[in-house]
């Protein structure tokens, strides 16, 4: 590129300067548009962000300035810090089983066959529905008096339990509803990146003699690391920005089990109308999702060489 | 409060809304903002279409314009509208009032209302709701679908194991009853124990009991981390760990239990009054005989205890042009005229004495009313003005459950719902 | 060293559709083996089940005597280099070469690298072993290929048209690289192509696929010299061979092959009056001096093919004959040629059945 570039210049014999020639501004005006979007939809925004959060603001009514009280606010408060523990393991629970599911998934119908349209259809079905339904779906279910449960862990000996009365079964609860829902969503961008894949690849591995597990090992798993990372990435911030799961379903409870930092904002801006409170927050998960992103990027530069 | 200055975050989104709709200032047209719609069929929605016709006909000149709204954002919606000064003349509220009065979008009714109260005192019932809506002895608002949370309990269950309604009387009478019901293999009590979606319970209701009906001191301030509040925690905790009450309550919301009680799963559920009608036209087995409402307990025979009331009300824009044509119409809607429409099209609690009488309101949903405006009469406790208590009750639920669940003392969960609350003020 | 390998009977169905019917042929230890024909004929369905990459519908397939129907490609003991090489893109050049031999386990680690660089050695890639494939070009690939389905010394060598995607003269270079190989290693190879020189010059025996089905199996001589249909003898050369529709009759105790302009003597197992069909190539008809001429005409096109000079003559009317001279024999457009016979027969076909009909000895 470079060369080329001081090819072109020498060529045209002049000494303008490279950024403004009208060639190389065109390009730079097609993104423009796009540019200006991301700014007044995200960059904006997440400047007032910063900019109310430090302000102590209640219902409407913006307040004195308070510097970064909120934010000594939120870390001294031992429910925000619950919260991050609980997003924590929400999420990462979620990731692994989404993920082992949702790669099975994609193994197991990648073939276009009959069957396995009709099974994608199927597993689709929860990531399609709204999760305002599926998730009331799944309270009711899962509710002791109402529900399904008592009626088939009953006949197994399993005494009546309150699942989403209790703090340890009401984090499964919401993790299955995670699952439920995004293995499929898993399931398709796994299955891109598996059709992807040259059929003669396969063909030449077996011949080559090597057995199904080895394939997956090191055939299928090294040249799906991108589709992988794109997946992963994608469901841990789904994951960790979720609200849906904990609002619908658990409520955050019992006793906070379930409030994850998403939960915990919501609550402190719309329900308490702390919106400088809330803005902070919103700064801190903003913070919280670029460092999760680089972590895994890093992770994936550093676990193995990729060819150029 | 009166220290934030009008600058607010919405004077930016005010502009950009389309809250053009509002008509300017035309004397004779008098716009009103209320979750109702006239155009539709519920009975509310009837009575207020009727209301106006009527008023419109008495008042040839004068022009009510209903824009619906959704009720959950009616409120802010309006604040942000009068910094806009396009706000509607006449603005409904429930819980809202004191964000109204405080931010100064509403307006003092003393001028144009004074001789009317005077002269319809003696008819006009529920005095505490009149006392919720005066600030400083200005009234601010008229109320008109007023409602208290009260308890709900399955009569022909009671029947059939030989409890009355007078054994709900005592919270020893009250775990009692429960414990024959259970024994009994009936359906016992529902408790929405939930931070999302409160409601009032035994906890909240035994400590305003405690407190002198008011679950917040002066000034809006939260201090429940004394004798009184953990022997009202203490109350409900034992209840559940005693296995009265079951531990999935601690996942439900009012809404779970209202539902679990339609269908029929419960014999006790607190609940507010205002659902009485919906309880009888959603579920086959409900109507006055086998379902009644009662008072809370109390901790003595000789009082009940406190329940939380609240009341859909209607008050004046301080920048409205046509304050005389407004205030007029408000007390129609208050009139014997307008408070007859309400009841018996509307099926809400009679607002007059005279109107509770009358001989249309007998007998299904209007026996249930007349029970809970007997026990709204006698029991209710508005929250203080300007206090923000509707959080409050998840406050106490999360005090609950951090009891139950993880092994806090009552005393430091009460703390930190204290804390919480008084945050939020 | 080489296994045999044996089809009997072997069919392959897709559905309803019928892609190989009753194939029969046997491959001794160590030969070379052509599967030739168009692309639909079958050969690719018929090596893909010897590799086992398809099942087989009929009959069975043995490889040094064992029926292997049943047996996974990764333990019929074979190797194979794919169209498009299928090098794992994801591993160098050497671990791409290692890939068989840590597959099946069991060979120690110096072992594997001793190998591959043998295997590198051999190939000519040595200093290329800790890239990665697509830094290769074309032909570096192409040998990679080579090098990872030898290297664990496989019974049968299954090669699916491996220089197609090469240009004209690293094909021909590698031609002679492949034979070289075979030859050193002595592995049984069956070598899928469409390209009849590649077939001719490789083989020591040639199958030639058509529409599913085995058409002719021999040396390269045989289906050279003696093609036993049309379709064969039409596959076969450079050049499509020209065919005359006519018939034969008898005359002055000799058969004669009559068609309007063209009129030769033919010595055939044929009886008289059946319509026939004679077969044409360009290397079987020579200019000889007016005499001795079987055939006239007239030089239409000449073309120069380097060596060689191309004469597309014309015979009675409007029939073009193609004939391979001497590039110095000086023949020009509108020239008038005698042309006579340069190998010791015509090719006949009966024109019904396309078969051939063969030489009175």
């Amino acid at each position: 590129m470079a060369e080329a570039g001081v090819a072109t210049v020498v060529g045209t014999g002049g000494r303008r300067s490279k950024l403004f020639r009208v060639g190389e501004v065109k390009p730079y005006l097609f993104v423009l548009p796009f540019i200006g979007l991301e700014a007044l939809f995200l960059l904006l925004p997440l400047g007032m962000s910063l900019y109310y959060s430090l302000f102590d603001i209640k219902y409407l009514i913006v307040g004195d300035f308070v510097g970064l009280q909120n934010y000594f606010e939120i870390f001294s408060n031992r429910r925000f810090l619950a919260s991050v523990g609980v997003t924590m393991t929400f999420s990462l629970f979620s990731l692994f089983f989404t993920f082992i599911v949702g790669f099975a998934l994609a193994l197991w119908l990648v073939k276009d066959n009959g069957h396995s349209v009709f099974m994608r259809a199927i597993i689709l079905v929860p990531y399609v529905i709204s999760m305002l339904v599926g998730s009331l779906l799944l309270k009711w279910v899962l509710s002791q008096d109402a529900g399904l449960t008592d009626l088939l862990l009953g006949p197994l000996g399993i005494p009546s339990l309150s699942i989403l009365g209790d703090p340890s079964t009401a984090m499964a609860a919401i993790v299955y509803n995670g699952v439920w829902r995004d293995s499929a969503f898993a399931m398709m961008l796994l299955m891109a990146g598996l059709k992807s894949i040259p059929l003669h690849i396969y063909q030449a591995a077996k011949v080559d003699g090597a057995s199904k597990l080895y394939t997956f090992w090191r055939i299928t798993l090294p040249l799906m690391r991108m589709p992988i990372l794109i997946t992963l990435v994608r469901l841990l911030l789904y994951f960790v920005n979720s609200l849906t799961f904990q609002l619908v379903l658990t409520g955050g409870g019992p006793a906070g089990a379930t409030t994850n930092i998403v939960l915990h904002m919501y609550r402190s801006a719309f329900e308490d109308s702390l919106l400088g409170l809330g803005n902070a927050m919103s700064f801190v998960l903003f913070l919280f999702n670029l460092a999760i992103i680089a972590v895994i990027i890093i992770l994936f530069r550093v676990s193995g060489r990729t060819p150029k | 409060m009166g220290r934030y200055y009008a600058r607010t975050l919405a004077t930016v989104l005010a502009a950009t809304c389309s809250l053009g709709a509002i008509a300017q200032a035309n004397a004779g047209t008098v716009t009103m903002w209320t979750f109702l719609n006239p155009e539709n069929t519920s009975g509310r929605e009837v009575a207020l279409r009727n209301v106006i016709e009527k008023y419109e006909a008495n008042h040839p000149g004068v022009d009510i314009v209903v824009e619906p709204q959704d009720w959950a954002t009616m409120t802010e919606k309006f604040v942000l509208s009068h910094s806009a000064n396009r706000a509607p003349d006449i603005i409904w509220s429930a819980q809202d009032l004191g964000l109204l009065v405080n931010s100064g979008a509403v307006t003092s009714l003393n001028p144009y209302l004074a001789d009317w109260l005077a002269e319809n005192d003696d008819d006009l019932l529920f005095d505490n709701a009149y006392d919720n809506a005066t600030y400083d002895g200005e009234l601010m608002a008229v109320p008109l679908f007023p409602y208290s949370v009260l308890v709900f309990y399955r009569k022909d269950h009671f029947a059939q194991v030989g409890l009355t309604e007078d054994d709900l009387d005592t919270w020893d009478g009250f775990a009692a009853a429960v414990k024959k019901l259970q024994d009994a293999g009936l359906p016992g009590l529902l408790l929405p124990l939930s931070e999302d979606k409160p409601s009032s319970t035994i906890a909240t209701t035994a400590y305003m009991d405690l407190n002198d009906g008011h679950l917040l001191a002066e000034g809006c301030v939260a201090d429940f981390a004394t004798d009184i509040g953990v022997q009202a925690l203490t109350l409900q905790t034992d209840m559940i760990k005693s296995g009265l009450i079951s531990q999935e309550a601690v996942a439900r919301t009012n809404d779970d239990a209202w539902d679990l009680f339609i269908g029929g799963r419960g014999s006790i559920v607190p609940q507010t009054s205002a659902r009485a009608g919906a309880l009888l036209s959603s579920s086959d087995w409900a109507n006055e005989e086998t379902v009644g409402i009662v008072p809370w307990p109390s901790f003595t025979t000789d009082h009940h205890g406190p329940s939380v009331g609240a009341s859909w009300q209607v008050s004046l824009w301080s920048g409205s042009q046509n304050k005389e044509e407004a205030s007029d119409f408000m007390a129609f809607m208050a009139s014997e005229e307008g408070a007859k429409e309400w009841a018996v099209t509307g099926e809400q609690l009679p607002l007059r004495a005279s109107v509770a009488n009358l001989p249309e309101l007998s007998g299904g949903v209007f026996a249930l009313n007349q029970a809970a405006s007997e026990a709204l009469n006698e029991t209710g406790r508005f929250p203080r003005p300007g206090c923000a208590e509707s959080s409050t009750m998840g406050d106490w639920n999360r005090a609950a459950q951090d009891v139950l669940l993880n092994g806090i003392s009552p005393v430091d969960a009460l703390q930190e719902a204290t804390d919480s609350t008084n945050r939020r003020q | 060293m080489g296994k045999t390998v044996e089809f009997c009977e072997v069919g392959k169905n897709f559905g309803s559709v019928s892609a190989l019917q009753g194939l029969n042929l046997k491959i001794e230890e160590g030969e070379f083996v052509s599967f030739l024909g168009p692309s639909g004929s079958g050969k690719t369905t018929s090596l893909n089940m010897l590799a086992g990459l398809l099942s087989v519908s009929a009959g069975e397939i043995k490889i040094a005597g064992q029926r292997v129907n049943e047996v996974p490609p990764e333990r019929r003991n074979i190797a194979m280099v794919f169209q498009n090489y299928a090098l794992y893109p994801h591993l160098t050049i050497a671990e791409n070469l290692a890939f068989p031999l840590r597959a099946r386990r069991g060979m120690s680690k110096d072992e594997i690298g001793k190998r591959v660089n043998d295997a590198a050695a051999v190939l000519g890639v040595p200093d290329l072993l800790e890239r990665y494939p697509k830094e290769l070009s074309g032909g570096q690939q192409q040998r990679v290929a080579l090098g990872r389905a030898l290297i664990r010394d496989p019974g049968v060598l299954l090669l699916d048209e491996p220089l197609s995607n090469l240009d004209a003269r690293l094909r021909i270079r590698m031609r002679r690289d492949i034979k070289k190989l075979h030859e050193r290693l002595g592995a049984t190879i069956v070598y899928v192509t469409h390209d009849q020189a590649e077939a001719l010059t490789l083989s020591s025996r040639i199958a030639v696929f058509n529409l599913g089905s085995l058409q002719q199996f021999g040396t390269p001589e045989e289906i050279y010299n003696k093609p036993v249909n049309t379709f064969v003898a039409n596959f076969l050369g450079e050049r499509e061979m020209t065919f005359v529709e006519g018939s034969i009759e008898e005359r002055q105790g000799r058969q004669w092959f009559t068609a309007p302009g063209v009129t030769v003597p033919v010595a055939h197992e044929t009886p008289p009056s059946q319509a026939v069909t004679l077969g044409i190539r360009a290397e079987t008809l020579k200019p000889v001096p007016a005499e001795g001429a079987l055939i006239s005409g007239e030089v239409r096109e000449v073309e120069h093919s380097g060596a060689d000079l191309i004469l597309y003559v014309t015979v009675g009317v409007q029939r073009e004959l193609v004939v391979r001279t001497e590039a110095n024999s000086g023949f020009e457009k509108g020239d008038r040629i005698d042309l006579g016979l340069a190998q010791s027969h015509f090719h006949l076909f009966d024109t019904a059945t396309g078969v051939a009909l063969a030489p009175r000895v």
